[in-house]
């Protein structure tokens, strides 16, 4: 040890000891980003030993070790001895030849440190040089300064905010050939528990892609004297395993092809297929994708102790990319960076989320120089070809769904299929026995008619299983359809929403029209229209609530509905007085009829706003009115067509009749909610509504409503 | 003094009686509230002689919205300013995510209706661009007409194919944005640089 020094930081201890709780809320984020800053150091390896953590004591200690370039005088008091410094990188790349893109956070290394321990001896060796730098920071004899600094009020003008930091300096010779950076630290901040280190293992390998190798390697050990298996542990991403379903795509450079997945309705098989790409896109990618089944997602956790399956990541060049190299410590904090989670509102049964879902995308500066992270590392930059690269992963997915649903559907049918095949066999089995009483010896007839008791006995536990299976199938179409309806639910409370919003800013107008224009003659008719106006507006309020309220309500009824003998209900008992006192004369032919699970409120709404809608239509009708409602079954669609002889819909606004809002009848006081419910409604049933030529002549309204009964009858 | 330049709302949730189309009214002679966007296109393309501000909506329903109004109008002229105002933004359909819809249409501005002093915006909004379209060529042409009604008729220019084009003709082509129209719009303007250069004009 040659002659110490003294290197000063100069800064107020309380507040830049809590930045550095801001920054780094964790010992597992500050171990990722000391790694991540050796990785930008152009380091080949970099170990992480732990010693004697577990009950700490004045030999505890963690090292940080790399072969990195290292650092010399200028860059330890001018980068790592600068709090939060903005000069740390101006470039966004670690020196040729790495060429490595910076993954760590700026400036924020030093604070990762002091996270993990009190006491920190820092020694680096630049390439080619033989002097060591070393530099000590003992942060316990500012602890109580700190304590002061946090108790200050601060009209305390006696106080002196900032202190000077001592920093013991020294330099050592070292041979030409080592070079890097080493942080020893000391005074631990916490013990580490077995779990801890495996935990943080696992978390490291995420910085690394399992699928592409580094150009220069970067390899990340552990290692700890306190544990067993963790010496000198090589940290890998593979914990990969037990997966359900495992795909790979790749690409070809020279052919410009990139392979995609394709989910073959024929087959079955979710085959591999390939299209070209152009210049100017996204450029081609390796991925692969890694489903789990509830089954195989619990092997996963016990056999990778602390690791998660937790979604895609892109990894650039075999290391992980800025937004996703955030160690987020809990869950639901993590961030759906590529849109996963947010498709599966949009229909929640065959989606995969981000949690039964490993994937891996490999991209290279060469092939994908256009993909690039923002600057403020949470995102990537918002361009033609992130977005492709983002509807590509989300389009692989999407075939696999179609793959795992139908598998599902294989798995399901086989069981049935088994359980039928079980109860044959028992059945056979039942008559063998009889044809071998008929000759049976006494004795044997009296086993048998033990063996035959024990057959029923079986045979009636097995035609239970297939029962309870139905039954179990039945019960998971009501949840399914309930959960549709909920799901689309978040569609309309953000319509709804809107037309709140658009119903207040026009009352809101009509307020401020009297205050700008009252009290002026010329606008006295005016006056009154937006007194009316307001009415209007407020009746369009009440009923786009009583709609929500409707949803409220009906959570829980979900009943099996006859179709047939529901719409003849309607037309023969609910609403027959209400068509004798208009006059009205309909007719209700419904072919076929099909049982389905739905809640009857909803499904009767749809009936209700269309009879309604032709009730107005009809009134200014001179001569016979008619209603007609007709049915039947077309393929795996059941069309129903519901038509009137009234005054028909304007060709100019058949376009939007279905709008929320659009109404034609506000005078009497229609607020647009009508068609809108009718078309919600149906489309929670999966099914479709459209205005088509009129049925009776000359003017008249005929809707065509299409149910398919794949979806409400028999899918799971 | 109301102000000539025609201003056609092409919006379907706006009435006539609105706080919008009488403070429009207070100001200007011609104000136009057509609720179709198809009508309302029909209208512009067909008075594209005239001087014409656009307030126009996004959402019309399932028909034409307002970015297919906007690009249909841009086929015929740049000249006619266009405002867009379209209801507070729905979840999705947000500025962000149209706003390239709007590249090269050049809109000349965007109001979110319903947001708090939207109106007094989107008056402010509307007289900018009446001082725009007072600032243009055809604009120019025009007053000097009505300033000089016996020039109208006389021929001031003449085509590469030898046809002659008076105030009146050009003006037309100016607004119409013909080939003829543009190419005399930056031959009169390169023209009125090079007089002013010369020493041989004052402004």
């Amino acid at each position: 040890m040659s002659n110490i020094k003294n290197l000063k930081f100069n800064f107020d201890i309380s507040s830049y000891r809590l930045l550095g709780r801001e920054l780094i809320t964790d010992r597992i984020t500050a171990l990722f980003e000391i790694v991540k800053n050796s990785y930008d150091a152009n380091s080949e390896n970099v170990s992480v030993k732990f010693f004697d953590v577990n009950t700490l004591s004045n030999k505890s200690r963690i090292v940080i070790e790399d072969d990195g370039s290292g650092m010399d005088l200028f860059d330890l008091e001018n980068k790592w001895m600068v709090i939060g410094t903005m000069s740390k990188r101006e470039t966004r790349r670690s020196p040729a030849p790495y060429n490595r893109r910076v993954v760590g956070k700026k400036g924020v290394g030093r604070f990762a440190v002091d996270k993990l321990g009190a006491k920190v001896i820092l020694k680096t060796t630049m390439k080619g040089s033989t002097i060591r730098h070393c530099l000590e920071t003992d942060w316990t004899k500012y602890e109580q300064i700190e304590s002061k600094q946090l108790q200050l009020s601060f009209d305390d003008s006696k106080f002196q905010y900032f202190t000077d930091i001592e920093n013991k300096y020294w330099e050592e010779t070292v041979e030409k050939k080592t070079h890097g950076t080493s942080i020893e630290i000391y005074n631990i901040t916490d013990p580490w528990v077995e779990k801890d280190i495996r935990k943080a293992t696992t978390e490291l390998s995420k910085l690394i892609s399992p699928i592409e190798t580094f150009d220069y390697p970067f390899n990340i050990y552990v290692s700890s004297n306190e544990y067993k298996e963790l010496n000198d542990v090589l940290v890998q991403n593979n914990s990969i395993g037990f997966a359900t379903l495992e795909v790979e795509i790749d690409f070809d450079l020279r052919r410009k092809k990139q392979q995609r997945l394709f989910f073959n309705e024929q087959t079955n098989n979710l085959d591999i297929i390939e299209s070209d790409y152009d210049d100017d896109s996204m450029g081609p990618v390796k991925m692969r994708l890694f489903y789990f089944d509830q089954n195989d997602k619990r092997k996963f956790n016990k056999s990778y102790s602390g690791a998660i399956i937790d979604g895609v990541k892109i990894y650039r060049d075999g290391l992980i990319t800025t937004p996703f190299a955030e160690y987020a410590l809990e869950r639901d904090k993590e961030r759906d960076i590529l849109g996963i989670d947010k498709r599966r509102y949009s229909g929640f049964f065959d989606k995969i989320s981000s949690r039964d879902l490993l994937g891996f995308i490999e991209i290279t500066d060469k092939n994908n120089p256009l993909i690039l992270e923002s600057t403020n590392r949470q995102d990537f930059v918002d361009n033609k070809q992130y977005r492709e690269l983002r509807t590509f992963i989300i389009d692989q997915i999407k075939e696999l769904e179609k793959k795992i649903s139908a598998q599902k559907t294989e798995e399901r049918e086989e069981t049935k299929s088994k359980l039928k095949i079980a109860h044959n066999d028992l059945q056979k089995t039942s008559a063998i026995i009889r044809a071998i009483r008929k000759i049976a010896t006494p004795e044997v007839k009296e086993k048998l008619t033990q063996v035959t008791s024990n057959v029923r006995e079986i045979e009636v536990q097995i035609k239970r299983g297939i029962s309870d299976y139905n039954e179990l199938e039945k019960e998971q179409i009501k949840q399914r359809n309930l959960f549709l309806s909920l799901m689309s639910l978040q569609d309309y409370a953000s319509e709804i929403s809107h037309v709140v919003r658009t119903s207040i800013s026009n009352i809101s107008d009509s307020a401020k029209f009297f205050t700008v224009y009252y009290p002026d003659e010329k606008y006295n008719n005016h006056y009154l229209k937006h007194a009316d106006h307001i009415g209007v507006e407020m009746n369009k309020l009440s009923s786009a609530i009583d709609f929500m309220l409707s949803y409220a309500k009906s959570n829980v009824g979900f009943t099996e509905i006859d179709l047939r003998a529901t719409i003849s209900d309607l037309f023969n008992k609910t609403y027959r007085d209400r068509f004798i006192k208009n006059d009205i004369h309909y007719t209700v032919e419904m072919k076929d009829s099909f049982v389905f699970t739905h809640n009857l409120k909803f499904f009767e709404d749809i009936f209700e706003n269309l009879i309604g809608n032709s009730l107005k239509a009809l009134k200014s009708i001179k001569g016979k009115k008619h209603i007609k409602c007709s049915g039947n079954l077309n393929g795996d669609m059941y069309e129903i067509y519901f038509s009137d002889n009234g005054v028909g819909v304007p060709k100019r606004i058949q376009n939007k009749i279905f709008n929320i809002y659009f109404t034609t009848t506000e005078s009497e006081g229609g607020a647009g909610m009508g068609l809108y419910i009718v078309k919600t409604r149906i489309n929670a049933m999966k099914g479709s509504v459209e205005l088509i030529e009129n049925e009776f002549k000359p003017t008249g309204t005929t809707f065509k409503i299409c149910l398919p009964l794949k979806v409400i009858k028999d899918e799971i | 003094m109301k102000s000539d330049v025609d201003v056609v709302v092409i919006h379907d949730d706006i009435k006539e009686h609105s706080l919008i189309i009488t403070n429009l009214k207070e100001l200007y002679n011609n104000v136009k509230l057509i609720d179709d966007p198809e009508e309302g296109l029909n209208f512009v393309i067909n008075h594209l002689t005239r001087k014409t501000i656009v307030i126009l909506d996004i959402d019309f329903g399932n028909g034409l919205n307002g970015y297919d109004v906007l690009e249909k109008i841009r086929e015929h002229s740049f000249l006619v300013e266009v405002i867009i105002l379209s209801a507070q933004d729905l979840p999705g359909t947000s500025l962000l995510d149209k706003i390239h819809q709007l590249f090269g249409l050049e809109a000349f501005d965007y109001i979110v209706r319903g947001k708090v002093g939207y109106d007094d915006l989107l008056i402010e909004s509307v007289n900018r661009a009446k001082n725009k379209i007072k600032n243009n060529i055809a604009s120019a042409i025009d007053e000097w007409v009505i300033e000089n009604n016996e020039d109208k008729d006389k021929p001031i220019y003449f085509s590469s194919e030898g046809e002659a084009f008076s105030l009146n003709d050009i003006s037309n082509e100016v607004r119409n944005q013909t080939e003829i129209g543009k190419d005399f719009a930056e031959k009169l303007n390169s023209l009125t640089i090079d007089l002013l250069l010369r020493g041989k004009e004052k402004l």
